[in-house]
């Protein structure tokens, strides 16, 4: 009976209240990649966990071998760099939130730009790179 | 400390900012050299495996992040559940299978990364006499 009524209640942030704001939008995002690399780790430990039985224990060689998977790995991969580039510049603003700079409007609405622009930057650098030396 | 709840609130700060320049080598080192660890076609994997984990810098920056990633994703992971189910048996479900998921990243990730450092050594020695 307990978990019926706590199953009616509403979601804590009651997101489809609010009207979307931009610093709202930065913050869901970050956690949105955050569960994205979560899982991404699982997959990877599990893929790897997979293929070391498959062949001699902890061999790397098998993780090509998994070759129906290429270009989800791929995909995967650079989804990966774009979710660690926008994580890491929005926490760095949260890490300076916690410190208690930058929090008025004006400055969040600099930095929501500079993380806009570096985390372009900064996924597509990283992914030329790893592309790059495809051949 | 006052609580669980501080602690946590602190550890996912110092474990983020602890991560802030290894995600910088991760995204612009050892993310393009496993691209070229999986993706090319070259014969001499040894060699890029060798300049990837042989360096004790590099496998400890590994760990750290293994260690630190994991924590703060166990963390983060949690207060997502807190906020967002409210149903007590699925939250009690997804906990545990967010910590044994952590739990399972944590040790075979290191397994793996040290295992694959000692691999990497031993290749490129055996190559080496071979060669000579």
């Amino acid at each position: 009976m307990i978990g019926m009524t706590n199953m009616k209640r509403p979601l804590s942030p009651h997101l489809t209240v609010y009207k979307p704001q931009f610093t709202s939008m930065f913050s869901i995002l970050h956690r949105a990649t955050g569960v994205y690399m979560f899982v991404f780790f699982i997959l990877v430990a599990l893929t790897l966990f997979v293929s070391s039985m498959n062949d001699k224990l902890l061999q790397y060689k098998t993780v090509q071998e998994i070759h129906p998977f290429r270009y989800t790995l791929i995909f995967s991969i650079i989804m990966f760099i774009v979710c660690l580039s926008y994580h890491t510049c929005t926490g760095i603003r949260y890490l300076l939130w916690s410190c208690g700079i930058g929090v008025n409007l004006d400055s969040a609405k600099i930095t929501a730009v500079a993380i806009t622009i570096l985390t372009i930057v900064m996924s597509l650098t990283s992914i030329y790179m790893f592309l790059s030396y495809n051949n | 400390m006052t609580g669980t709840a501080t602690r946590a609130y602190l550890m996912q700060r110092v474990t983020g900012a602890i991560m802030i320049p290894i995600s910088l080598w991760m995204l612009f080192y050892l993310l393009p050299k496993l691209g070229l660890l999986i993706l090319s076609d070259s014969t001499n994997k040894d060699q890029i495996l060798y300049e990837i984990f042989s360096p004790t810098t590099h496998i400890t920056y590994i760990l750290i992040f293994v260690f630190c990633g994991t924590y703060h994703g166990l963390l983060g992971m949690e207060s997502v559940i807190k906020d967002y189910i409210h149903c007590n048996l699925m939250k009690k479900i997804t906990t545990i299978a967010i910590y044994g998921s952590a739990i399972f990243i944590m040790v075979f990730l290191t397994i793996f990364s040290i295992d694959t450092h000692i691999q990497a050594i031993s290749n490129f020695d055996q190559n080496k006499e071979v060669k000579l």
